[in-house]
């Protein structure tokens, strides 16, 4: 019969399993019913299972509305290594054509990286890689069908309905996209040193990480955080809808950038110089038309381009020479100390001032003002400004905006350098008129110049119009704003009238005389300063010209640098015919009413009023 | 006794709930649906039959269960890395659910043979120990480890009290436990295992993602759940409708329900246990105490995974976790177990306890 022994045992025993039973309710109370805060379990857990979606990045547009850059949706391409499993080489094999991967390299990134080599328990391997990223959307479309083509070879002793299921999930979650953008600019090189590039770069986010472009230069980069989305993210039944950026639009017009771009293409080819560059400029409003530099790059591959990278229209620092003379007169002129009828010995080319010779290209005599500048004398300037003094000289280079940034909104712009008076030596004051001893950039000349074509208030230049969303709703409108007033109008008048000498027939830069418009104009030729002294056979040759010269529509610089001294290096020989073609073919494509020779230019028509009589833009002009 | 049939009942319909929100397809359902009814038919069968005549047979079990478990390491399908399963046509088994009961069987069988002589050290010891031996070495190869531990632990209960001295049982399982936790040191899989239960944050992305999940989809039931098929773990969470299938319920119905599926399984350990208290030979006594530390032990480990209370092993949870097999097999130990209980019942609740396990069987 049976003892007591097994019941007593039997019964410890099992009170010890109901005890772990009662233990274990009171642990699923303790996890469940958040006794406690701690532990690993908390709000901030679930956030893992969120994916962050990047939000797409805003265009770039021209002042009518032409993309010069956008982004284009595409797919970043995914895979689930441990879906992919047993299936790795047929994949491998009918995706790498399509993702132009190396068929080893796709192989690699779809094996399964984490690999136990288990005896019983699950296999856990890694379940996301990126495969590649800005696929083309129908790339993607074709990886799809090929997913869903694929042929699978069993993979061995399964049961058939659960290898179906497994070959749905492997044809359509194993590779999946996500979304992603590739930054494209329809015009290639088109306004390369105004849109700068961008580079895609991973961020974390509290919803993981996502893929973003971020601005590097040019306008990309002052507008980043206008034009970057917001990203947002995706949960499991819901979460947040990512957020576009807002569409940046310039004043320039893509075609006139495209007529320049043109141009100083041409010329690079004419002169074989070490780089030109030109800005176009609205004298009334200071709305920049078209900045171009060349050589130039691609922003599509901006590391295909890198000695083209640099804006030279902002940054090239040079002595602007003689086109710095107006700077020079135009103050004589506002301060009374002389009139254009006025004369001036100019010593037969050879001056002796502050013990040093100041010579002239040509030697002259005797000559009225208008002459000087017309002629382009260095010893008639020279002693206009010994009559001004050193100290309202500089005052006045500094209110035309020398020596300080114009504050266009894009990165490397240079100041610039003009020093105080008490650096100045004895000579200077000889010198800076001349437009030496200082430095400029070409932007700040043709600043300076707009200035005497708009009745003498110097504008700030602007660049970007306004800020629009997605819907083409205005957000921002930036105004043109003025500097300050620089000159009085009949001064400018009267310089107008002096630079319209200069290109004609007499004057230094008949090269820029235009068929039938007025152009009012002045050269510049400066050698080059380079470690200290003046070194003989390297110039910047430089034109800055406006037209109709009495109701001025665009205002252009055009500069050289380092032009083929066996084609040229004057500023009126080699800077002025490139400004000649450029204006030209801008003014047929703005239909600007001719005003040579039958319509006498208006004498009695201030040029506040031309600024009201602005011509009608033509149609857009498609550019190839 | 009629506690016993009735948590059968309750269970039984759980299991039916539960299973169904997991899976929208009807697949799993249908299917788990014929291996319950066959499960049924095998458990009323027990019934008629009547646990004694099981002793004649316990050998041939026995030795049917050694030769599946040496089959199916060798033409066994491999999943996940260990080959566990047959494959007939178009339904998967898994033959330690089968060698479980086996095992269970010609323990009883052997210890009320040798009921007398069980404090001697061979017959009590070295016998049952060769007995029980190949069944876990085998199982042991396939590998599934939190079987053979199972059925380690049940060998040990039913030798206990079948009368084996303390010290017979106790100095092996000692030593079974320190050779268990050496290989543990060396195999990477099962530290790896280990580390990541007590280091949870550390390796949830990892080796530690399923017991992660499972610990959120606790959390997220909080009291009373997220509601019937509102799980948002199930998508989640790896082996939610096998292993982890508490997890579910315990998100989808909250700690009540997860505290209703705890009651459910300790009524039927204990009326399993009063059914062997019960018994009138001690066969059937040793039978009914196997069988229902078989199923309890199994769902309590199963219970503490899930939740966290101890390392991931891969055991299922009895009448619950999507299997054919294991559900067929277990509804089966139900049977043998009711059948323990009517022999030691006046003869009016034999009645009422077949009619209600025939009403179970058509549920």
């Amino acid at each position: 019969m049976l003892s007591v022994v097994p019941y007593r045992r039997m019964a410890v025993m099992a009170s010890a399993v109901t005890l772990a039973f009662v233990g274990l309710v009171g642990w699923l109370a303790h996890l469940q019913l958040h006794f406690s805060d701690d532990g690993p379990v908390s709000e901030r857990s679930t956030v893992s299972s969120r994916t962050a979606r990047p939000g797409r990045r805003g265009a770039i547009l021209d002042c009518r509305g032409t993309v010069l850059a956008m982004s284009v949706p595409t797919k970043m391409v995914c895979a689930d290594p441990s879906l992919i499993f047993t299936q790795h080489v047929a994949i491998a094999k009918s995706l790498a054509p399509l993702l132009q991967m190396k068929e080893s390299d796709l192989l690699s990134l779809i094996s399964p990286r984490v690999r136990t080599n288990a005896v019983d328990g699950r296999l856990i391997t890694n379940s996301y890689v990126v495969l590649k990223r800005k696929v083309p959307i129908d790339t993607w479309q074709q990886v799809t069908q090929a997913m869903a083509r694929l042929e699978m070879k069993s993979p061995g002793r399964r049961i058939r309905a659960s290898q179906k299921l497994a070959w749905d999930a492997l044809r359509y979650r194993s590779v999946f996209g996500s979304d992603d953008y590739l930054r494209h600019y329809p015009s290639g090189t088109l306004a390369a040193h105004v849109l700068g590039y961008v580079s895609s770069a991973e961020t974390n986010t509290d919803y993981g990480p996502v893929f973003e472009d971020r601005g590097l230069t040019g306008i990309e980069l002052t507008c980043d955080r206008a034009l970057a989305g917001v990203h947002g993210w995706a949960v499991a039944g819901g979460g947040v809808e990512p957020k576009e950026g807002l569409n940046v639009v310039l004043t320039v017009d893509a075609t006139i950038q495209a007529i320049v771009e043109d141009e100083l293409a041409a010329a690079m080819k004419k002169y074989s110089p070490a780089g030109v560059c030109a800005i176009a400029v609205r004298p009334f409003t200071g709305d920049i038309l078209a900045m171009a530099s060349a050589p130039t790059f691609d922003p599509n591959s901006p590391a295909s381009g890198v000695e083209g990278w640099r804006n030279r229209a902002i940054s090239d620092l040079t002595e602007p020479g003689s086109t710095f003379k107006i700077v020079t007169i135009t103050t004589c002129l506002e301060e009374g100390i002389l009139t254009l009828e006025d004369t001036v010995d100019c010593e037969n080319g050879r001056w002796w001032y502050g013990g040093a010779w100041l010579h002239d290209v040509h030697p002259y005599g005797v000559l009225p003002y208008e002459k000087v500048i017309c002629k382009s004398s260095n010893i008639g300037t020279a002693k206009a400004a010994v009559r001004l003094g050193p100290g309202r000289l500089y005052q006045v280079v500094r209110n035309f905006g020398f020596g300080q940034r114009t504050g266009i909104p894009l990165p490397t712009e240079a100041a610039g350098v003009i020093r105080p008076t008490n650096q100045w030596s004895k000579l200077s004051i000889t010198r800076v008129p001349i437009g030496q001893e200082v430095s400029a950039t070409p932007l700040q000349m043709v600043m300076a110049m707009s200035a005497i074509a708009n009745g003498g208030t110097l504008m700030s230049p602007r660049l970007i119009d306004r800020l629009e969303d997605s819907g083409g709703r205005v957000i921002v409108q930036y105004p043109a704003s003025a500097v300050r007033r620089v000159a009085s109008e009949r001064v400018c008048r009267e310089m107008v009238r002096a630079l319209k000498k200069a290109v004609s027939r007499e004057g230094t830069a008949s090269a820029a005389e235009m068929e039938s418009y007025t152009v009012a104009g002045k050269t510049g030729t400066a050698q080059k300063f380079v470690d200290g002294t003046y070194k003989s056979g390297k110039y910047y040759a430089s034109f800055i010209g406006f037209f109709p010269a009495d109701r001025p529509a665009v205002c252009i610089v055009v500069g050289i640098d380092e032009p083929d001294r066996r084609v040229g290096y004057m500023g009126g020989t080699v800077a002025a015919p490139v400004f000649k073609a450029i204006a030209e073919r801008i003014a047929a494509y703005l239909h600007l009413p001719p005003d040579k020779p039958s319509d006498v230019p208006g004498t009695g028509q201030t040029p506040a009023l031309a600024a009201r009589v602005r011509v009608e833009p033509a149609p857009k002009v498609s550019r190839q | 006794m009629i506690i016993a049939v009735l948590a059968l009942l309750s269970l039984g319909l759980v299991m039916l709930y539960s299973v169904s929100p997991p899976h929208a397809s009807m697949r799993f359902l249908s299917r788990q649906l014929v291996a319950g009814g066959l499960g049924m038919v095998g458990a009323v069968a027990m019934v008629v039959v009547g646990y004694r005549r099981l002793r004649y047979v316990s050998v041939v079990f026995y030795l049917l269960a050694l030769v599946l478990l040496a089959a199916v390491l060798v033409v066994g399908v491999e999943v996940h890395g260990a080959r566990r399963w047959f494959r007939f046509g178009g339904i998967q088994f898994q033959p330690s659910d089968f060698a479980k009961l086996a095992l269970v069987l010609v323990l009883a069988h052997y210890c009320a043979h040798c009921q007398s002589l069980m404090r001697t050290f061979r017959r009590g010891l070295l016998y049952p120990g060769l007995i029980a031996a190949p069944v876990l070495v085998l199982v042991f190869r396939e590998p599934d480890w939190g079987t053979a531990i199972l059925l380690g632990c049940v060998t040990m209960v039913m030798l206990l009290v079948a009368g084996v001295r303390w010290g017979y049982v106790v100095i092996p399982a000692v030593i079974g436990g320190a050779v268990l936790g050496a290989m543990l040191a060396v195999n990477p899989v099962r530290s790896d295992r280990i580390y990541s239960w007590l280091h949870l944050e550390e390796t949830r992305d990892g080796v530690g993602y399923q017991a992660w999940r499972a610990r959120e989809a606790l959390n997220r039931g909080s009291l009373l759940g997220v509601g019937l098929n509102q799980s948002r773990e199930k998508a989640l969470l790896p082996e939610h409708q096998t292993d982890f299938i508490f997890a579910i319920i315990a998100e989808e119905f909250g700690f009540v329900g997860s505290v209703v599926v705890v009651g459910l399984f300790l009524a039927f350990f204990l009326s399993g246990i009063v059914a062997s208290w019960r018994a009138p030979d001690a066969f059937g006594m040793l039978l009914g105490t196997g069988i229902s530390f078989l199923i309890g032990l199994q769902a309590l480990i199963n219970l503490m995974v899930v939740s966290g209370a101890a390392p991931n092993k891969g055991l299922a949870l009895p009448f619950i976790s999507y299997g054919g097999s294991n559900l067929a097999m277990m509804l089966l130990c139900t049977g043998v177990l009711v059948s323990i209980a009517l022999a030691g019942s006046p003869g009016a609740i034999v009645q009422v306890g077949l009619a209600e396990s025939e009403e179970t069987a058509t549920a």
